[in-house]
């Protein structure tokens, strides 16, 4: 049966859901913002200017941020998955999301004196080293093989968790705590200095794929045929995975662990938009941002004065989700 | 006198230190329809991978157009020579154009767009095989004729110079037996195709090279290929060589094991 909708009305569509999530979301949070408040605030100006700082100094800069990550998450999970040829393939796979969580650790419980950097910077850190492991074991061993690359990232994942439970467990309370939640997840870090350092990556990297798009189909049905194509397919599959990498790793050290969207909105998309990367990307992207936005908002407004992490709530519809993915499959 | 179209001059391809492919020599002209034959393990489809760049020979040359393989770049190969291979099983639902679409790959840079030139070429080339009504079915649930099909007009959209068909009526039943071979025979290109139906070869094959062992035996026309003698050898079953009636060909008829 084809599914499949005609692509521009289809992203076109899409757009307009953004727009509405984005604009709906930020009325919703501890204090009540109706969308009057909201239409006022954008086109004069606001009713009364607390609204104007909750408005558009804690809670735009927070839907974008849901969105861009979202957006990240789901793009690279697309490309992931694409360039692995694995449904199953998740840009979590490579160890980002253990590595983030060393950095974040060491950055957390190390002395003061040798706290160098912030918080997220040492995620970003951790998230590159495991990927540079994960790449440069691959160097060396039989790069084309593409099973090796999917247990190479499931091994250094193990690998740098165990390292990371080592540190919590000897460290000090307050310090663990801290980074145990920032793994669980949250847009509350969301600023506009952060936006600022995640938008360009997330920007560059899915310019980047959609330059190589041709070459990343061209990987669907097999490499041999990809090489007969005059695809450079070690280059290619080089590139993709360094652009998911460095999406999901600019995401990570902002956000935390938010599971499941890069593996399950390619899922849900693929019917409706097929496989070829360029319209795979842009509508798994543009979907998984308004996901993000609205569990956000659940996250922040299902209990009463006090935020859910963000990544509990993914993972839960997640999980779920790919239950019944695997019935069906 | 121009260059033969695709030629290998002993060539020889290893893999874990035997050979495969040994000192194999010959010269297609252009427009020409070559089969390649052979027991099981003879190195047939080896042979055509070095032939298209996937191995890469440990000693002796391919030249395509009398340029060197090795000299062309993959992009400028891929202008050169398309490829239909054996099996394809995507896990992911990709249709009929999409896979067609992939033959614009050669002829595009990274920052091109689809043209209506592009869009003209493609459903040419489905109209040429047969599938316009069916471009938007997933591949995976075409029937084997189809998908050899499709990944034919896929090669008429990479408009290259020589076709290479990995036995191309493989799993195929009479009817899509013929249609493909008539198919390749009338898109003019240069081909070249591993094929076990040696009837089928006669039949449509301009010369026939006959490999065992990796090794190359004979290449040449039909009629001087499929002798008694050598195909006994060969096939190691009694077996009677005639006219067929129909085609006026050669026929080759084996014997059971004894």
């Amino acid at each position: 049966m084809d599914t499949r909708l005609p692509f521009v009305p289809g992203i076109l569509v899409l757009l307009g859901l953004v727009v509405m999530s984005l604009t709906l979301a930020m009325g919703f949070g501890a204090a009540e913002l109706g969308f009057a408040n909201i239409w006022q605030c954008m086109t004069n100006t606001c009713e009364r200017s607390i609204y104007q700082t909750i408005l558009l100094d804690v809670r735009l800069p927070r839907v974008l941020m849901g969105f861009l990550a979202g957006f990240a998450l789901a793009a690279a999970g697309a490309l992931m998955q694409n360039v692995t040829r694995n449904p199953l393939a998740d840009p979590y796979l490579f160890g980002i999301v253990a590595g983030a969580a060393l950095g974040a650790t060491l950055s957390g419980l190390l002395p003061e004196q040798f706290q160098a950097f912030s918080l997220p910077f040492a995620a970003f850190l951790g998230a590159l080293f495991a990927v540079f492991i994960v790449i440069t074991v691959l160097m060396h061993n039989n790069w084309r093989r593409i099973e090796h690359l999917l247990l190479a990232g499931v091994a250094v994942s193990f690998l740098l968790s165990a390292i990371s439970s080592f540190i919590l467990y000897f460290g000090e309370a307050f310090a663990a705590n801290r980074v145990i939640f920032w793994m669980m997840g949250s847009l509350a870090r969301a600023d506009y200095q952060s936006l600022s350092y995640v938008a360009p990556v997330v920007l560059i990297s899915c310019v980047l794929a959609l330059v190589f798009s041709r070459q990343l189909d061209a990987l669907l049905l097999s490499d041999e045929s990809a090489r007969t194509l005059g695809v450079n397919v070690d280059k290619v599959r080089l590139v993709a995975l360094v652009v998911c990498a460095a999406m999901t790793a600019v995401v990570v050290s902002y956000c935390g662990g938010i599971a499941f969207v890069g593996l399950m909105i390619p899922h849900i998309v693929r019917p409706f938009f097929g496989i070829t990367t360029a319209k795979l990307l842009l509508s798994a992207g543009l979907i998984g941002g308004c996901f993000l936005v609205w569990v956000d908002v659940v996250a922040r407004t299902i209990v009463t004065g006090q935020e859910i992490p963000i990544g509990v709530i993914t993972s839960v519809i997640g999980s779920v989700f790919f239950l019944f993915l695997m019935r069906r499959m | 006198m121009t260059a033969p179209h695709l030629q290998a001059h002993q060539l020889v391809w290893h893999a874990d230190n035997k050979a495969i492919i040994d000192q194999i020599s010959f010269a297609q002209n252009k427009g020409e329809t070559v089969g390649i034959v052979g027991p099981n393990g003879a190195g047939k489809t080896s042979l055509l991978k070095c032939l298209y760049g996937e191995h890469v020979a440990k000693s002796g040359e391919v030249l395509i157009s009398g340029e060197k393989l090795v000299a062309l770049s993959r992009k400028q190969l891929a202008q050169k020579v398309a490829v239909v291979g054996q099996h394809y099983d995507s896990v992911f639902n990709l249709t009929v154009i999409d896979i067609v679409k992939m033959g614009l790959i050669p002829h595009k840079s990274h920052f091109d767009l689809n043209t209506d030139a592009d869009r003209a070429i493609i459903e040419s080339a489905l109209k040429k095989v047969n599938l316009l009504d069916k471009q938007f079915q997933y591949f995976n649930t075409l029937s084997g004729g189809e998908q050899q099909r499709c990944l034919i007009a896929r090669a008429i959209v990479q408009r290259p110079e020589i076709l290479i068909m990995d036995e191309p009526t493989n799993h195929l039943d009479v009817y899509y037996q013929h249609q493909i071979l008539s198919l390749s025979k009338a898109l003019g290109f240069t081909v070249l195709m591993t094929i076990h139906d040696l009837n089928l070869a006669a039949q449509y094959c301009d010369r026939i090279l006959l490999m065992a062992n990796g090794k190359q035996l004979a290449f040449d026309t039909p009629i001087n290929v499929l002798q008694q003698p050598l195909l006994e050898q060969v096939f190691k079953l009694p077996c009677m060589i005639d006219i067929h009636p129909l085609t006026q060909k050669v026929r080759v008829s084996f014997g059971g094991v004894s």
